[in-house]
């Protein structure tokens, strides 16, 4: 019986198996796609989808199992074998070259005459674009190119190579709302015009308005499969948590009429980037104790500039930086520190944490004068990794022991050990730069928990967010930048989010 | 004026070696593997041209073993960077240390023979042009065929689907294999060729330069060749104009040196080597300040295939 019955389906996986070293990966995997249909997959990070997604797009084989398409059983030993048979994979993290033009991009690795013709592919590329409402520029290089249009280049790359089954890998993960909905449109395009779409996703609103069937993965297995009418958000988010109730976010609250002092104040800030041009333009910012301040924003519009500042990281040209009503006057980063800054910064593999050292090396770091590590005269080894243990133990991070090198752990223990680095000592102020991003739905619980119950002691927080549903789940004010200008301000009673999207995308709101 | 007519012929023979270095560190760059064994394989190239030329009596051959032998040479280099995935830096200068011992070796016996020098060819009608013409078409063969190869490089690595392909790998190998490319059969194809390019830039000095062996014949003009690969830009075009700007500098220092000014002729032959550091550094911060960057951004980075981040 090596053929599969149903003439509707395009795609059918029975039975499918993968194994890494250490961790099953996928375990008896079933799952069929329909001609015309959006099938979701539902699951956490590391639940498997994307090594499910990996094999069908030819990366690597399964263990045990079947892949039919058609009908017909196939077997890919590489990713070119896969994109013949009509699947096209657009992944998270996009496959683009940032050096090369659009064209360039589309047409790598397609059969093309020796001598490129670009005007001939330039009009090719546009004229698919027009059919399916993915307008770029053929001629630009993609580091030209807005996130958005960057995810169309990789919707077209797939489209151009014939593919009638598309799997988009949590498309949305880095797109304004407006993006979003124009995304929406273009997969009802798609599906119009007979192409079938696996979803990947734990979006629930989105989920619950695309989808045709959704499956929920979870550590490897399939737990159900469902008809999109049949089913509800509550429902699947139980399923996908592994049957956990969905923990609520509940921190006792401030006690009532509890004096919010001014932190932190900055008026008409100007800072350059590394280049030296101009990235800050007149920034006014204020932040209360006990507050969480939203700073809401496209990545790469003067965040991260202005994180750099607030720690002592960056100089600033001109304006004033009073912090706790003391003037500050081009501060150093140990300064900050003994002032009590806590940083989570962006990009947390790279800044947050020494990847080569043990989890209860990085602990030490900044803290490293700490009397209590040390014996008569020396480090006391014994004393640090006592420490660790106490804290992974209470910031729930999960690794082999205090030894393991932080560089090996998953994106939400990394940001559990900076977490608690940062909040070992006494803090006066955090900036927390994108702190759940790419975290699973546990870790982004715990991190947020974290840090609504540190504000409801009293700590101010500068939260930088791309990510909407949690600018507005944990801010109590929201401001939006946009080109390195402050563009909008307001509580959070009074934002709601298709304004602060357009506002981050620089169209002004009167 | 008519010295600088005459530098600039000189400047054209000095960095045409330099222009075939710097090619072939194009291509393997572009590819995604540095190349810091240029020294080492000018050397085999250079050892392995005038050997033939002497038992054959054939320019033709000696460029053509000479190439075969560098790339020989330079298929260590694939293997040890791309298959074992080794640091291609150490690798690299590893093999400029090898080249430099083997051509030393065998090239102890043949100190003091002499080969003849290729001649020059004037090209009818264009070497008649005042100052333009005796400068770049009154050469030697393997001068035209430098020219060639700027052209030819440049038009496969920009119109061509190749040339797509390669610069691809330099800048993105794990793209490239997620859409069904060979990363292995490009980076090799890349690094031998422009291994055998290198190699051909050894060459033109026993069969032009010099017609003799000496033990490190080169002289360190791969490790310019080196340097010029960054000073181009990855660009063939950019490597003529500095292959010939440092050729101008050999050329020059040449000349002060026979005119007999009294400065150290010490002094006089670091002069190339400062004007490489002197013009890296500027390159870079003008680079820097612009932020942009045009360096292949997979350069000297091993690829491994679906790996689980």
């Amino acid at each position: 019986m090596q053929t599969s019955h149903n003439p509707h389906l395009v795609l059918e996986l029975r039975g499918i198996t993968k194994a890494f070293p250490g961790l099953i990966a996928n375990d008896r995997v079933d799952f069929t796609l329909k001609q015309g249909e959006i099938h979701t997959i539902l699951g956490e990070n590391g639940a498997g989808k994307s090594t499910l997604m990996n094999m069908i797009a030819g990366l690597y084989p399964p263990d045990h199992g079947d892949i039919f398409i058609y009908g017909k059983k196939v077997h890919f030993t590489n990713p070119r074998q896969s994109i013949n048979h009509g699947i096209g994979m657009v992944h998270q993290h996009f496959m683009l070259i940032r050096n090369h033009t659009v064209t360039e991009n589309i047409i790598l690795g397609t059969p093309q005459h020796f001598k490129l013709n670009f005007r001939r592919v330039n009009e090719e590329i546009r004229m698919l674009g027009e059919k399916y409402g993915l307008i770029v520029e053929p001629h630009k290089k993609i580091q030209e190119l807005s996130v958005g249009e960057q995810q169309r280049v990789e919707i077209l790359k797939v489209l151009y190579r014939g593919a009638k089954i598309l799997i988009l890998d949590e498309p949305t993960a880095v797109l304004t709302p407006q993006e979003s909905e124009a995304l929406y449109q273009i997969i009802a395009n798609m599906i119009q015009k007979d192409h079938s779409i696996i979803f990947i996703s734990h979006k629930m609103k989105e989920v619950m308005s695309l989808s045709d069937r959704i499956t929920v993965l979870n550590r490897g297995k399939i737990l159900a499969t469902f008809i999109k009418n049949e089913t509800d958000a509550q429902k699947l988010a139980k399923i996908m948590m592994g049957n956990e109730e969905g923990k609520e976010l509940s921190v006792s609250s401030p006690a009532p009429n509890q004096r919010h002092e001014v932190v932190l104040q900055l008026e008409k800030i100007c800072a350059n980037d590394d280049r030296g041009y101009q990235i800050l333009n007149e920034v006014d910012l204020e932040i209360r104790s006990g507050q969480i301040v939203g700073l809401a924003g496209v990545s790469g519009n003067g965040q991260a500039q202005l994180a750099e500042v607030l720690s002592g990281i960056r100089p600033m040209e001109s304006g004033s930086y009073t912090y706790w009503g003391e003037k500050l006057n081009a501060p150093t980063v140990s300064d900050m520190i003994a002032r009590g800054l806590g940083y989570i910064p962006e990009d947390r593999k790279r800044y947050g944490i020494a990847g080569s050292l043990s989890i209860a090396h990085n602990f030490l770091l900044r803290d490293h004068k700490n009397p209590k590590f040390y014996g008569q005269q020396f480090l006391d080894i014994n004393k640090m990794n006592q420490y660790a243990r106490v804290k992974m133990e209470e910031f729930d991070i999960r690794a082999a022991s205090e030894k393991t090198q932080a560089g090996v752990l998953s994106g939400g223990n990394i940001q559990k050990t900076i977490l608690a680095r940062e909040s070992s000592r006494e803090l006066k102020f955090l900036i927390a730069s994108q702190p759940i991003r790419g975290l699973d739905v546990h870790a982004t619980a715990f991190i947020q928990k974290v840090i609504l119950q540190a504000k409801s002691e009293g700590l101010a927080v500068l939260l930088i967010t791309e990510d909407l549903d949690e600018l507005f789940l944990m801010s109590d004010h929201i401001y939006v930048i946009c080109g390195g200008k402050m563009v909008g301000n307001m509580p959070k009673e009074e934002a709601n989010i298709e304004q602060i999207g357009l506002m981050m995308t620089g169209v002004t709101v009167s | 004026m008519e010295w600088i007519v005459l530098v600039m012929i000189a400047a054209i023979k000095m960095g045409t070696p330099l222009l075939f270095g710097t090619l072939g560190g194009v291509i393997s760059e572009r590819g995604g593997v540095i190349n810091l064994g240029m020294e080492g394989l000018m050397l085999v190239g250079a050892l392995t041209a005038f050997v033939v030329d002497l038992n054959l009596n054939s320019k033709f051959a000696a460029m053509v073993f000479a190439a075969m032998a560098a790339g020989l040479v330079t298929t260590i280099h694939a293997i040890v960077c791309i298959s074992l995935r080794a640091n291609q830096i150490a690798s690299g200068l590893a093999l400029a240390l090898f080249g430099g011992g083997l051509s030393g070796l065998f090239g102890d016996s043949l100190v003091g023979k002499t080969v003849e020098s290729l001649n020059n060819l004037p090209i009818p009608g264009l070497s008649a042009i005042p100052a333009i013409g005796p400068i770049f078409f009154n050469q030697d063969i393997m001068v035209y065929f430098s020219y060639f190869c700027v052209v030819l490089i440049w038009f496969i690595l920009f119109k061509t689907t190749l040339g797509l392909n390669i610069r691809s790998m330099g800048e993105a190998p794990d793209v490239c294999d997620a859409l069904g490319l060979s990363v292995f059969r490009y980076r090799y194809g890349c690094v031998i060729v422009g291994g055998m390019l290198i190699g051909i830039g050894g060459a033109y000095f026993p069969l032009v330069l010099t017609s003799f062996w000496v033990d490190n014949l080169t002289a360190g003009r791969g490790w310019i060749a080196v340097a010029l690969v960054i000073f181009a830009f990855w660009h063939p075009f950019k490597a003529l104009l500095g292959a010939y700007l440092f050729g101008a500098a050999i050329a020059l220092q040449l000349r002060v040196q026979t005119m007999g000014i009294a400065i150290p002729s010490y002094f006089l032959e670091m002069f190339p080597y400062i004007l490489t550091i002197v013009v890296l550094t500027m390159v870079t911060i003008r680079n820097n300040k612009r932020g942009v960057s045009v360096m292949p951004a997979a350069l000297g980075l091993a690829f491994f295939r679906g790996e689980k981040h």
